[in-house]
Formats: C-alpha cells, sequence, structure tokens
C-alpha cells in the first residue's frame, strides 16, 4: 500500500463523521417534515376567507376550519349565506362533504378526490394529503436563497414509483424558520402547473405565520385562488370526536 | 378486328387453363367485393350505432370546448342558434344538451357522474337512449327533479326506480350545487362508458341549478344520411352567419367527436387493404404464370408468324388482348358471383364465431347486412383489372425476344 492510499484512506476517515455531521444538520427530508409540522402545528382553530378569483367573476366565501395532528381537518363556510353550512371533513384518506340543502353527509369517492374543492383552485385532496410529501417523496436541496435576510431551502421532490400522485416533481420553497414560502407543482414533462406563494407573513397566535396563501394555475394568470387568514389559533385543545361525520351537519 | 377474333380464338384453345385463370381472377374479384361491401356496410353501421347512442352526427359547440369542456364554456343565446338550425332542410333532428360533472350519491354510495341536461322531447330524436330504456320511462317536458340513469351507474349507486340520488356540484359562478332527483328510469345503451357514467334531468332544472342563464354546451344534429354530413356543416355555417346568431361557436363532426371511431376505422381499413393486397398478389402471380406459360409453349409456332414476316408488336398486342379479354371475362363473373354472395348475406346477415363480442363494443348488432354500393363494386374491378393487366407486361416482353431461328430449332 503506498503511502498516498494510506493518506487518501486517512483523510476519508477523519472527514466522514464531519459529513455525516453536515448532511444532518440539512437534511431535506427533515426540513419538510418540519416545515409541514410548523404549518400544521398541534392543531389549529382558524377563521379564513377564499377568493375564487375567474376570468369573468370573483367570488369570496368565508369559513371556519379546525386541523389536528396530521391527518384530521374540517371545514364549514359561514358566509355568504348561500354557501353557509356546507362542510369537508378529512380524515386519513377518507373525506365528506355535507351540504344542508340535501341535509346529507357524502363520501368523497378517491377517484373525485383532485376535483376542484368548492370552486377554487385546490383539490379535496389539497385539504390533508400535506404530509405525504414526507414520506412518498425523495427530498434534495437544489440550491438555497435568501428573502427576507433569511436562508431558504431549495428543495426538490420527486414522487416515489408507488405514490399516489399526478405530479412529476415538486419544489419547495423553506425559509430557515420552517415557514413554506412557495410551492410549484411540476407535471410528468416538467412542465410547471400550478404554484403556491404565501404573502404577509406576521405573527399571529404567537407564531410567524403567512397570512395569505395564493395558488394559481401557470398557464392561466387570470384564474387563482387566495386563502386569507383572519384569526388562527394553535393548540386548541380540539377533542378527537369533533372530527367525525356527526359533527359535520350539527356545526352551528 | 382480327387480332380480336384471333386473341378469342387463342384464348379457347386451351380452355382448361383458360378457366383456370378466369375462375382465379373471379374468385379474388367476388372475395374482394363481398369484404368490401362487409366492411363498408359494417363501418357505416359503427358510425350509425356510435353516433346514434348519443353524440350524434354534427355538434354545435363554444369554440374551444371540445378541447376544454368546462362548464362556463357555453354557448348564451342556445335557444335562438337551435331555432335557426331547425329550419335547415337536413337537420333530421336537433337539440341542446348541457353538461356538467358532478358527484352522485345514494343512501351509501358516491361516484363521479357525467350530467346531462336535456330537452325530452327533442332528445328522442338525436339519441338512442329515450329507445333504450330497460325499467321505468324516460324523461317527459313535464318532469322536473326526475332523471333517468345508465344501468351500471344504477348497480354502482345501488338504486332502483324511485329512489332518491343526491348531486353535488359546482354552478357556473363557483356556487355549490347540491340538489336531489328521483329516478324515474335506468337505461341501457350498451356502451359502457354511457352506462356508466351518464344521468340525465331535464334541461330547465339544468338550468336553473347549474345557472346557466338559457345557455347550453352542445347543439346536437342529427343529418339525414351520414354522407350528408359535410353539406350539412357547409350549411350550418352559412344559416348561422345569415342569422346572425351564435358568435365564438365551431361546428364539429362525429370525426372529432368520436375521435377513436374514426382511427379504428381507419386502422381496420388498413388492415383489410394488407389482406386485399396479398390477395391481389397471388391472383398476379397466376395470371403472370398463365400467360406465361401460353407465350412459351407457342414459341414456335410465334416464330413461325414472325418468319413469315409479322412484326413482334403485333404479337405483343395479341398477348396484351388475350389478357385483357381474359381479365373483362373473369372480372364480369367475379362481380356476378360477388353480387350473387352479398344478395345472400344481404337477406340472411353475416357473422363470425366471437364477432358478436367485438361488435358490441361498437354498439352494433351480432350481424352485419352487406349491401353492395359504387365503391365496393368499383375497387375490386379496378385493383384487380391493374395487375392482370400489369402481369401481362413481362409475357408480352418475351416476345419481342423471340429469335424465330431459333424459336423454330426449339433451342428457346
Amino acid at each position: 500500500m503506498s503511502f498516498k492510499r494510506v493518506f487518501l484512506f486517512l483523510l476519508v476517515g477523519i472527514l466522514t463523521p464531519f459529513g455525516v455531521v453536515w448532511s444532518e444538520n440539512i437534511n431535506p427530508k427533515e426540513i419538510v417534515r418540519n416545515a409541514i409540522n410548523y404549518w400544521r402545528d398541534d392543531s389549529s382553530h382558524a377563521v379564513a376567507t377564499m377568493v375564487v378569483h375567474r376570468p369573468n367573476w370573483e367570488r369570496s366565501m368565508t369559513f371556519e376550519s379546525w386541523t389536528k395532528g396530521s391527518n384530521k381537518a374540517l371545514v364549514k363556510f359561514i358566509a355568504p349565506v348561500k354557501d353557509s353550512g356546507n362542510a369537508t371533513l378529512s380524515i386519513d384518506d377518507d373525506t365528506w362533504s355535507y351540504s344542508p340543502k340535501i341535509n346529507k353527509v357524502i363520501r368523497i369517492p378517491p377517484s373525485m378526490k383532485s376535483q376542484s374543492w368548492m370552486g377554487s383552485d385546490f383539490s379535496y385532496r389539497d385539504l390533508t394529503k400535506a404530509d405525504d410529501i414526507i414520506e412518498d417523496y425523495t427530498h434534495k436541496i437544489i440550491s438555497t436563497e435568501t428573502s427576507d435576510l433569511k436562508k431558504v431551502y431549495v428543495i426538490e421532490s420527486i414522487p416515489l414509483e408507488s405514490a399516489p400522485v399526478v405530479w412529476g416533481k415538486e419544489i419547495l420553497k423553506i425559509r430557515e424558520d420552517w415557514i413554506i414560502i412557495q410551492h410549484d407543482f411540476y407535471d410528468q414533462d416538467g412542465q410547471l402547473i400550478k404554484s403556491l406563494v404565501v404573502k404577509n407573513i406576521s405573527k399571529m397566535d404567537g407564531k410567524l405565520y403567512p397570512k395569505v396563501m395564493h395558488i394559481s394555475k401557470v398557464e392561466l394568470t387570470d384564474e387563482w385562488t387566495e386563502i386569507i387568514h383572519d384569526t388562527i389559533k394553535f393548540d386548541d385543545n380540539i377533542p378527537d370526536s369533533f372530527f367525525s361525520t356527526a359533527s359535520l351537519g350539527n356545526l352551528k | 378486328m382480327i387480332l380480336l377474333s384471333l386473341a378469342s380464338r387463342n384464348i379457347w384453345r386451351n380452355p382448361r387453363r383458360t378457366i383456370l385463370s378466369v375462375a382465379a381472377i373471379a374468385f379474388a374479384v367476388m372475395v374482394l367485393e363481398f369484404f368490401f361491401s362487409l366492411q363498408l356496410k359494417s363501418y357505416d353501421a359503427a358510425i350509425s350505432a356510435s353516433t346514434g347512442v348519443f353524440h350524434g352526427h354534427i355538434q354545435i359547440q363554444r369554440e374551444g370546448y371540445l378541447e376544454n369542456s368546462e362548464l362556463r364554456n357555453y354557448i348564451p343565446d342556445s335557444d335562438l342558434v337551435l331555432d335557426a338550425i331547425a329550419k335547415i332542410p337536413g337537420v333530421l333532428a336537433s337539440s341542446k344538451r348541457s353538461l356538467g360533472f358532478g358527484l352522485l350519491s345514494s343512501a351509501d354510495r358516491s361516484f363521479g357522474a357525467q350530467i346531462i341536461g336535456v330537452l325530452p322531447d327533442r332528445e328522442l330524436g338525436v339519441s338512442s337512449i329515450p329507445g333504450v330504456i330497460k325499467s321505468g320511462r324516460y324523461l317527459n317536458s313535464e318532469d322536473t327533479y326526475n332523471c333517468v340513469i345508465g344501468r351500471t351507474l344504477a348497480e354502482n349507486l345501488k338504486v332502483g326506480l324511485d329512489h332518491d340520488l343526491s348531486l353535488m356540484s359546482q354552478s357556473v359562478d363557483g356556487g355549490v350545487v347540491a340538489t336531489s332527483f328521483k329516478v324515474v328510469g335506468i337505461f341501457e345503451s350498451g356502451s359502457i362508458d354511457i352506462d356508466r357514467a351518464f344521468i340525465e334531468i331535464p334541461n330547465s332544472v339544468f338550468e336553473v341549478e347549474f345557472g346557466m342563464h338559457s345557455g347550453a354546451h352542445n347543439i346536437v344534429i342529427r343529418a339525414r344520411s351520414i354522407d350528408d354530413v359535410l353539406d350539412l356543416e357547409a350549411q350550418i355555417h352559412k344559416q348561422l352567419l345569415q342569422n346572425k346568431v351564435g358568435t365564438n361557436l365551431t361546428i364539429v363532426n362525429w370525426k372529432k367527436l368520436l375521435p377513436g371511431l374514426q382511427e379504428s376505422i381507419q386502422l381496420d381499413m388498413a388492415a383489410g387493404w394488407l389482406f386485399y393486397c396479398s390477395l391481389i398478389v397471388i391472383v398476379s402471380f397466376t395470371i403472370l404464370n398463365t400467360f406465361l406459360m401460353s407465350v412459351l409453349e407457342r414459341t414456335r409456332e410465334f416464330s413461325t408468324v414472325l418468319a413469315l414476316g409479322a412484326s413482334p408488336s403485333f404479337l405483343a398486342i395479341l398477348i396484351a388482348l388475350e389478357g385483357i379479354l381474359l381479365s373483362i371475362i373473369g372480372i364480369i363473373i367475379g362481380n356476378i358471383l360477388g353480387a350473387l354472395l352479398v344478395e345472400y348475406f344481404r337477406n340472411v346477415g353475416f357473422t363470425a364465431p366471437g364477432a358478436e363480442e367485438v361488435l358490441k363494443k361498437w354498439n352494433l348488432p351480432g350481424r352485419v347486412y352487406p349491401v353492395i354500393t359504387f365503391q365496393s363494386f368499383i375497387w375490386p374491378t379496378i385493383t384487380v383489372g391493374l395487375s392482370s393487366i400489369i402481369s401481362v407486361v413481362y409475357p408480352m416482353m418475351r416476345v419481342f425476344k423471340i429469335q424465330p431461328v431459333k424459336g423454330l430449332a426449339g433451342e428457346l
């Protein structure tokens, strides 16, 4: 064994532990996990306004939402009068919709989950699928940027072969304080299809949170949906039993 | 004239060979004619069956609707357009429809479905669905929150007559559509896609629930015959311009409405031609063989004639005439036999084992009743005629190679 080789071995041996520490520090999967956890918190209770913009009309609806853990969400519309009472419940992979007009709880079949939710640019799947991205995708940091004096990780997330998603890849921009500031969705051909951008990051219930979420289809600049959080409370201690089909129709 | 009588005498000098050649030609023509008739007829049947179920021959839509079938992409003044179209003499029937997508649910099941708002009275003319009700009845003009649904959809939802179905969807302005319908009829159109996903409701209800303001997505038109479609398209175009109704509209025919159908026909036609071509090639070689034999056999005779002063072209023309005479006889006999065969199956219908399953996919009955058309007569005649003329060329050229001295000595 030549001296050169011994030296190389030593070098690798010395550097490897550092390498591990270095990569653990910014493991992209952990960044995504932290960001999702930060966004969802343990539980949340919010009142928000959703504005759906289309070329020839724009409508705005107000809803109240409750989330708990990574798998429970309930959304109920409270204004305008025409839409009030309509509610959607998501538990794990199941989604139900309630309409006061027919006074019925309807389970949304999986095939319908990519349909538009309440006429917006969000789909039913968007209500809960957020944390699937942690396990069902492979993540890679492709660059870092700076925004508002904070470091931003640009993470490319590619779904595993087995993941039940329509996207070819997603690009997440996550600030070092775990706020997702942009989320781009690409199709299988690598074309950017829709893009979620957050605005007005401000202190809400004691933590920095994006007040406004803006989602738009890239091809149609005149079609977008915006969710504006009016109030949000974290750790609201909501009982598990609240997230049931029974409470869908009973919400007052 | 002398050539002609010589030629006809020549071909009857060896009747067995002549009969064989004529039989080969006649057989080819007969088979081609029969299969052509069968094929064209089954295409016609496939087209009229497929367009007859739902799509119609021609539709008028808002520009871009075909590519992007969105609810808001409707024809605003649909009634004016419909009135203008109904006046065109070539229009056998016409109606308008509104189409939406929604979630349909019964007591414990839900499925996505295509919701179609129809004018019950007019729908009869443009769709076979009103005629294939398996239980209950079709919609009528007095119906409001009643519906008819496809058999498979009914099975999936586990609903029967008089059951209620809830519908959830979005209206044109993005509002929530939530309402319920009573099932008054269940239809079985034979088309898997339609029976699995279609629910038809009165258009008046569709307009109210989806906020359509008397707009509609399609004006569906049925022509008197599939062959009139192109003409009718032009007439519709003119009529729309004259009446100054319907801006940003586009006229779409069945080929675009059912692209799969057109492609399948083309694919089938191509496969058919492969078969026809091999048949024609085989027949051509048979003819070539016969003629070559007849020329080689008569080398001594031709040499004598040449030695006596006849020109080689005289002999070449003679051989060509013999070939043409043979072909004409063969083609005539073939056409007669072909016509008889087609006529026979026109009465009893043609079917092959296993064909019924394939045909059902096209909403076709298991039997095809072929009919002779100009096309099914002209194509075999032309192709077989041409190929026999081509196969005469080589034997004809042989004549020019005959050297009388050698030929007479039997050396060629």
